[in-house]
């Protein structure tokens, strides 16, 4: 009789140990979706069996552990931060790309080489009144499709500070999240399995803003570090972060009236922008740091955008005040800038207000139309004087453009890359998740092996496709 | 004008290979790394076996190509194709020799040199009877 009890009552706690693992895996089907859940697992633990002494064995639920793999998070994580880089790239890159028109329909391609005809038209007729007034109206739109771009080129400017500021908001948000989640936690709530996917659901979310190191306290808090090194978060104490503009006293800057950088400051006023090159804020600090100075300037360049603008016109008022008018007058200057702001040239190009189409010089004291012969000569320089850098003014233009067109097609491939990296970081996190370790040895000599194998083959095959080119007719 | 000119490139290739089924093999190989487990490894090193094939088939014909433009813009995407396909099979790698290295220094600590100790690969065999 008693053994019969004693059967019942294993039983009994069996059925309750099981009737745990079934809670567990319910809730684990039911959570599938929601983001940063990690699967839970009921252990079951075997009870003391001594009929002796009155221990019946049998089985009880013990804790619930969690399938969460720390390393494959980090994974997923630092793949999410190239992601939020690289589409911030493109977004930016895509907005400047619009500014440099390359296609000959608008902007300063098109309207550089309106003028350099109208010039080539009114060296054969050089006393042609229409030809004359053609070369001011050409000049004119030239001048107009630089200060476009210049605008255009500092609302991007205004836009990415804007970004760096709503990206600086939501960082600082998303860690005060963070923050309170280790408050619950501290309080008792560490094996609550909903708090843990909110922890990492919003640890994936900030990945996309920033790069930063997670450290999983002993107590169960995670401890955040910007760029690994700035505290973002200890325990329950948020370091907020910051994001202004200084203009650096050293070095001294060259232009004085040029736009100071942005710089992200920790929260004890350290400057941290050079450390801060991951996700969408590393991406828009350098957008606004580095890539729009090259074109624009800052306190050190003069950008150039302007110093095209400021090139040309020099040049082309340097041969018009050389030359003389029909009338025998010296030659008026075609174009007028701010010469005392180097970085505000392209934005303040204009033709001259003083000028009329009569004071247009066309001579050069030995022709009627050596001054207009060479303007038109801009076109193929082939004196260094008429040139930007070694190239014709044109050419400049186009290697502007240009630089701006591949930047973007690596930014497109990068993202290619990374939304396939990202979906590949989560896959692997899948395939590696519930394997026991041998099985685990196993397979990654095997991984070991095919890596090694496929590296090889596509060493081959990058050399193949570079032969073939190589080999292809240049024409 | 340019569909002619690849139309008259594919035609010429076909038979012993093309850059356009290189390509295919390449892009295939990219799609497939996203999920990397070692059969997947295997069957992508086979593609670009193929890819290999049909590249070399190529450049031995390359030298009497006409059409260098047409074919340069495909070989150009083909270049694409490897930095995509080799991009992600290297961030792979790198994750598994991570967690290797991860797993290592679980299992057997740090070497003198601080590096994580190699991964012990367990010894089996198996009886079928």
């Amino acid at each position: 009789m008693g053994s019969l009890l004693s059967s019942m009552t294993v039983a009994a706690g069996a059925l309750r140990a099981y009737e745990r693992v079934l809670d567990v895996t319910e809730n684990n089907v039911a959570n599938a979706q929601t983001p940063g859940y990690a699967a839970q697992v009921q252990t079951l633990e075997a009870m003391p069996l001594d009929p002796s002494g009155g221990l019946i064995g049998g089985v009880e639920a013990g804790q619930i552990q969690s399938e969460r793999n720390q390393y494959a998070d980090q994974q997923v994580q630092q793949q999410t931060t190239l992601l939020g880089q690289a589409q911030q790239q493109v977004n930016s890159l895509t907005s400047l790309q619009s500014l440099f028109d390359i296609s000959g329909t608008s902007g300063i391609s098109v309207a550089l080489n309106n003028l350099l005809d109208s010039f080539s038209g009114w060296a054969q007729s050089p006393n042609d009144a229409v030809s004359q007034q053609s070369v001011l109206n050409d000049a004119s739109d030239l001048a107009t499709a630089f200060q476009q771009t210049a605008t255009g080129l500092t609302l991007a400017e205004q836009d990415a500070e804007n970004g760096i500021t709503q990206t600086v908001s939501t960082v600082n948000s998303l860690v005060g999240q963070l923050q309170s989640y280790n408050s619950q936690i501290m309080q008792g709530d560490r094996g609550d399995s909903g708090l843990d996917a909110q922890v990492h659901s919003t640890l994936e979310q900030l990945a996309q803003y920033v790069s930063f190191t997670t450290l999983n306290n002993p107590d169960g808090t995670v401890s955040l570090l910007l760029n690994g090194q700035t505290p973002l978060l200890v325990e329950n104490q948020q370091y907020q972060i910051s994001a202004g503009m200084e203009q650096p006293a050293s070095p001294p800057p060259v232009n004085s009236n040029g736009r100071p950088p942005v710089e992200i400051l920790a929260s004890d006023g350290t400057d941290i922008t050079s450390a801060t090159t991951g996700g969408q804020l590393g991406a828009l600090v350098n957008f606004r740091d580095s890539v729009l100075p090259s074109f624009i300037g800052d306190g050190y360049q003069q950008g150039q955008l302007n110093q095209m603008a400021q090139q040309f016109a020099d040049r082309v008022n340097q041969l018009l005040e050389g030359g003389q008018t029909t009338a025998g007058a010296a030659g008026a200057a075609l174009f007028t800038y701010n010469a005392s702001d180097p970085t505000n040239a392209a934005a303040s190009l204009a033709v001259n207000p003083e000028i009329t189409a009569d004071q247009l010089a066309a001579g050069d004291g030995s022709s009627s139309n050596g001054v207009a012969l060479a303007l038109s000569g801009l076109e193929n320089p082939t004196a260094s004087a008429d040139e930007i850098d070694g190239e014709s003014f044109t050419q400049f233009y186009g290697s502007m453009a240009a630089q701006v067109g591949d930047a973007l097609d690596t930014a497109n491939n990068d993202l290619t890359v990374q939304q396939s990296a990202v979906a590949q970081a989560k896959n692997i996190q899948q395939q590696m998740s519930g394997v026991s370790l041998d099985e685990e040895a196993t397979l990654l000599i095997q991984f070991q092996n095919a890596y090694d194998a496929n590296a090889r083959m596509l060493t081959v095959l990058d050399q193949l496709v570079q032969d073939t080119i190589n080999m292809l007719p240049t024409s | 004008m340019e569909r002619e000119t690849e139309d008259k490139f594919t035609a010429a290739g076909e038979g012993a290979g093309t850059l356009e089924t290189a390509r295919a093999a390449v892009e295939e190989v990219a799609a497939l790394a996203v999920s990397p487990a070692p059969e997947v490894l295997d069957r992508t090193a086979l593609l670009l076996q193929s890819a290999i094939a049909c590249l070399t088939a190529v450049r031995d014909r390359s030298g009497c190509a006409s059409d260098g433009v047409g074919q340069a813009r495909e070989l150009k995407r083909i270049q694409r194709a490897i930095q995509t396909a080799g991009a992600l099979l290297r961030k792979a790698q790198q994750y598994h020799s991570g967690w290797s290295g991860y797993l290592g220094a679980r299992t057997g600590g740090y070497r003198a040199g601080g590096q994580p100790a190699p991964l012990a690969r367990p010894s089996r065999f198996w009886v079928e009877g």
